[in-house]
């Protein structure tokens, strides 16, 4: 495939500012409603949803091999070479690719417990974390993590889960006190009465 | 356990304090129009938030207008309306709905206007049944939880999260749709969470149900309240927005912890 951000139109260098910009210019141009239904646009429209995916979902996730796992999760998406990889944890690596966490989920849960693998508790916490369950990913990495001590993108994703906290913490402190208060006479009934 | 999705205004230009507002007045606006002067009643700031995060990320056009309500009878004031205020509106009345019927179960209030609402619901049911169906399903769990007074907020906040991030998949094939259900969960779990706080004490007083821990210490709440909040902000920066971006991350990383803050003075 080609490079995502010439894809877009931008430089390799281009901010995630810019690749969200370019990314809704072009959508629309593609956009079934303007283009109409040709095939041409379609391919286009994935061309660009790829993109965008490798540049923004994929950036700080699981890049490069995994301590000989034989796992990598680079670019080209989740690649297993391990054949004997059951057939479950294959269906929960191709919705991921596809952001299908909740059918990842799934495929996942007809694990019965006693066959749950570090690999199962690591797929099982990214999933969840991209349905917005952290809870369920921070318990889980863990118990990746002690079934696998070893394991290098095991220990990555939970860096990754603490980082995000820490971060939004961080931001959320940047916007200093809350000294004037939150429009506090809008209570239902007098609705916009406050905000100005 | 609606109204905890403000925005700091005390961070917030002029101008985009006028954003925020001529959206809120969209969704009063379409309210009025689909249900009738009393569904105002259900607005929330939830609802715009909903209604801005789709909009900028279809940039959705916009319809602008000027009115006179009936809350502010005296100065004409702008709004702002898109396809997604109706759809925000719809939701509003769903979410609205279910949790009127939990009140006349629990404290036997709000008959009449149930029934009103009852007479809406097929329609809406019909018209967005994946959602409905989550909504019903979560909230039965939740009502069997708390019926056997379980006491774990984590696992009842997810089950709140859970419903709201259905609400946010506005269209399941979309390709933000995974990104929209996980900003939808943290918020949902953030809300739960944080209304549990915030009536800790009445329900005590009360009798009621209440998922947290008599002697749980603010700390333990913030970090729980950190962990809903950075699983929003996550899925939600992978979103492509840039329209009212500024507004929305005042409101999801400043604003949601206002009434945490204001309990603490």
């Amino acid at each position: 495939m080609n490079d995502p951000y010439s894809v877009l139109g931008l430089k390799p260098d281009a901010s995630d500012e810019e690749v969200k910009k370019a990314y809704k210019t072009l959508a629309k141009k593609y956009h079934p409603d303007v283009a109409g239904n040709s095939p041409e646009a379609a391919r286009k429209m994935q061309e660009i949803n790829a993109a965008y995916d490798q540049i923004i979902n994929h950036k700080d996730s699981f890049s490069g091999q995994s301590q000989g796992y034989g796992y990598s999760y680079g670019y080209g998406g989740y690649n297993s070479t391990n054949e004997e990889e059951p057939i479950e944890l294959r269906a929960a690596v191709a919705y991921i690719n596809a952001r299908r966490f909740v059918e990842a989920l799934n495929a996942l849960n007809s694990v019965p417990y006693a066959k749950r693998s570090g690999r199962w508790y690591y797929l099982a916490a990214y999933a969840e974390a991209h349905t917005g369950d952290t809870v369920s990913a921070m318990r889980d990495i863990e118990t990746a993590i002690q079934k696998e001590p070893g394991n290098g993108t095991y220990h990555a994703f939970k860096d990754r889960l603490t980082g995000r906290r820490s971060a939004y913490e961080d931001y959320s402190r940047s916007f200093g006190g809350f000294s004037t208060g939150f429009f506090p006479c809008c209570f239902p009934f007098f609705p916009c009465c406050c905000i100005i | 356990m609606f109204g905890y999705v403000l925005a700091n205004s005390s961070s917030l230009s002029k101008e985009e304090k006028e954003v925020y507002k001529a959206h809120y007045c969209g969704l009063c606006h379409v309210l009025r129009e689909r249900y009738g002067q009393k569904a105002i009643m259900a607005l929330s700031y939830d609802m715009v938030f909903l209604e801005m995060v789709l909009s900028d990320l279809t940039d959705a056009d916009e319809t602008k207008g000027s009115e006179r309500c009936v809350t502010h009878p005296v100065k004409e004031h702008p709004y702002i309306t898109t396809s997604f205020t109706e759809y925000a509106a719809d939701m509003q009345m769903l979410l609205g709905y279910y949790s009127l019927l939990d009140k006349v179960k629990d404290e036997g209030k709000g008959k009449s206007e149930e029934k009103k609402m009852r007479t809406l619901l097929p329609q809406l049911e019909k018209k967005y049944p994946r959602i409905a169906e989550s909504i019903k399903k979560g909230l039965d769990a939740i009502n069997e939880n708390e019926d056997r007074n379980l006491k774990e907020p984590e696992t009842m906040s997810l089950l709140f999260g859970k419903i709201l991030g259905e609400v946010f998949a506005y269209d399941d094939t979309s390709f933000f749709s995974s990104d929209l259900r996980g900003l939808g969960c943290g918020l949902g779990r953030f809300i739960y969470l944080l209304d549990a706080w915030c009536d800790r004490k009445k329900d005590e007083k009360e009798g009621a149900y209440n998922p947290l821990d008599k002697n749980i210490t603010e700390e333990n709440m913030r970090q729980m309240l950190l962990d809903a909040g950075a699983a929003a902000s996550d899925a939600f920066e992978r979103l492509p927005l840039n329209q009212h971006v500024f507004i929305l991350r005042n409101i999801l990383y400043s604003g949601i912890w206002s009434k945490f803050k204001e309990e603490k003075k």
